[in-house]
């Protein structure tokens, strides 16, 4: 045990004078768990000495170790460390308390370890070797007691390429929070022009009232917002997570620039974002459907094909025919089964003048 | 939750899902027009090189592009579709985009793009 160098006691008395013994505390940290850390002596540690003759407590100096205490009547002696303040928290003192016998005439030494807190942490992909760099984390503490300690902020950073690692830190947990928004999730299948919707997004790391944005984009396009609602973080219902969410009512005059009939939500938070998948747009719309007289016609079933393809068929009720259009489209064909071998005028979306010829 | 945690002397794993979107700027298109390929990705360094396979639905390769990099987790690429050698459908080409890159391993496939690969003959 020891610094691997021989120790020097050459203060130590020449002679046994008077049956008396002489002991030392030598003090070496190191990193806990780490056998491959090199110990380092530990300055500034107060020894408290008991034992058959009473002494004054003694500080280690740079090499880690207290003057000689001589004239101690042999004996069971204990040494127990005292570190200073600032350093308590930052070392395990389970070994800090020694007891050895010290005959007559010897010098003991009382060799002792208190290792420092430590905590290492990395931020790979799913292979668990990729570092990730650039992303925002904020380093997280929470005392081991009392149970209910709060989680106190250490540091914010952005990670790197290589494992990080803080030494001669309190004993706690630690816990590294990144700073991401992630996961978005439409609440429909579609969004309907004036139909309230859900749009939401899961956060990591930002604190409730973080604020973000959530842009509204042509999923062709990618580029400009056609339209930017302004969010905030806050802690889902059950306070488990945290999310971005808000509840948006698109109008024609917000979508007014889209062109492709689908829409995007980007989500930004600080230098976060995460892009939604692409939802298709529709306005809704009733058409009358009546025959030459203009009496509703009877429940009937409605194809309706639409001039990107989509195919909105569906029943016809009580002469009401409801129908789902999508942006920018306008109806290419009907067929009513129904009605076979008649014709249907079409009177949509201000297209005079179609009529179809039902099969 | 991207939150992790573990007591004093140990070590915090922390691990990201990357992701990987790509999509078409039109959903249909006339042979000889060129559209343009948008690539989206999450948590992917820039510099990181995308490869893009042109597809029919039915898995034939018709073109592929791989000069592109990922700048700002986006890559933008326009496409001339001048498919007359391919020996395809002559009637519609319904075609896909697979965008991939390997550091992360991922690819991801776009909607189709309907393409009109003759011009329509209209009755007069």
């Amino acid at each position: 045990m020891g610094n691997g160098k021989k120790d020097d006691l050459s203060d130590v008395a020449k002679k046994c004078d008077k049956g008396l013994g002489s002991l030392v505390a030598e003090v070496m940290t190191y990193k806990a768990l780490d056998p491959k850390s090199k110990r380092q002596a530990k300055s500034g540690v107060t020894a408290q000495i008991s034992g058959p003759t009473v002494v004054p407590d003694k500080t280690t100096n740079a090499k880690g170790r207290t003057p000689v205490v001589s004239g101690l009547q042999p004996g069971n002696y204990t040494v127990l460390l005292q570190l200073p303040p600032a350093d308590q928290e930052l070392y395990d003192l389970a070994a800090a308390n020694l007891s050895k016998d010290v005959p007559k005439c010897k010098t003991t030494v009382f060799p002792m370890e208190i290792p420092w807190f430590w905590i290492e942490y990395q931020v790979t992909y799913p292979d668990g070797k990729t570092f990730v760099p650039g992303i925002d984390y904020v380093l997280r503490h929470k005392k081991p007691l009392p149970a209910d300690a709060p989680w106190t902020r250490l540091s914010n950073a952005t990670t790197g390429s290589k494992k990080v690692t803080e030494e001669k830190i309190p004993r706690g947990r630690y816990k590294v929070d990144l700073k991401l928004v992630y996961d978005p999730v439409w609440g429909d299948d579609h969004v309907e022009i004036d139909k309230a919707i859900d749009l939401k997004a899961t956060v990591s790391g930002f604190d409730p009232g973080q604020a973000g944005t959530i842009e509204i984009l042509d999923s062709h396009a990618l580029t400009a917002a056609l339209h930017t609602i302004n969010v905030t973080v806050t802690e889902t219902a059950d306070n488990a997570n945290r999310e971005v969410k808000t509840t948006w009512t698109p109008t024609k005059a917000q979508l007014k620039d889209l062109k492709s009939g689908r829409i995007a939500f980007r989500t930004h938070i600080a230098h976060s974002s995460t892009l939604s998948a692409p939802q298709p747009v529709f306005t809704k719309d009733t058409f009358d459907v009546v025959d030459d007289a203009g009496n509703n016609l009877p429940n009937t079933w409605v194809k309706v094909r639409f001039s990107g393809g989509y195919d909105g068929s569906t029943h016809a009720i009580n002469g009401k025919l409801d129908v789902l259009v999508p942006w920018n489209e306008v109806i290419a064909r009907i067929d009513m089964t129904d009605y076979s071998g008649k014709r249907v005028d079409l009177d949509e979306g201000g297209i005079a003048g179609r009529s179809f010829q039902m099969p | 939750m991207y939150e992790f945690e573990n007591f004093q002397n140990n070590v915090i794993l922390g691990v990201v899902t990357p992701k990987l979107q790509v999509s078409w700027s039109r959903h249909r298109a006339w042979h000889k027009e060129t559209v343009r390929i948008l690539v989206r990705t999450e948590l992917i360094k820039d510099g990181t090189k995308v490869k893009l396979e042109i597809k029919t639905k039915a898995g034939k390769t018709i073109d592929t592009l791989d000069k592109g990099t990922l700048s700002g987790n986006a890559n933008n690429q326009d496409y001339k579709i001048e498919w007359k050698d391919k020996k395809l459908d002559p009637v519609t080409a319904e075609v896909v985009v697979t965008a991939s890159i390997k550091d992360p391993a991922l690819t991801a496939d776009s909607e189709p793009l309907f393409v009109d690969v003759v011009p329509p003959v209209l009755s007069g």
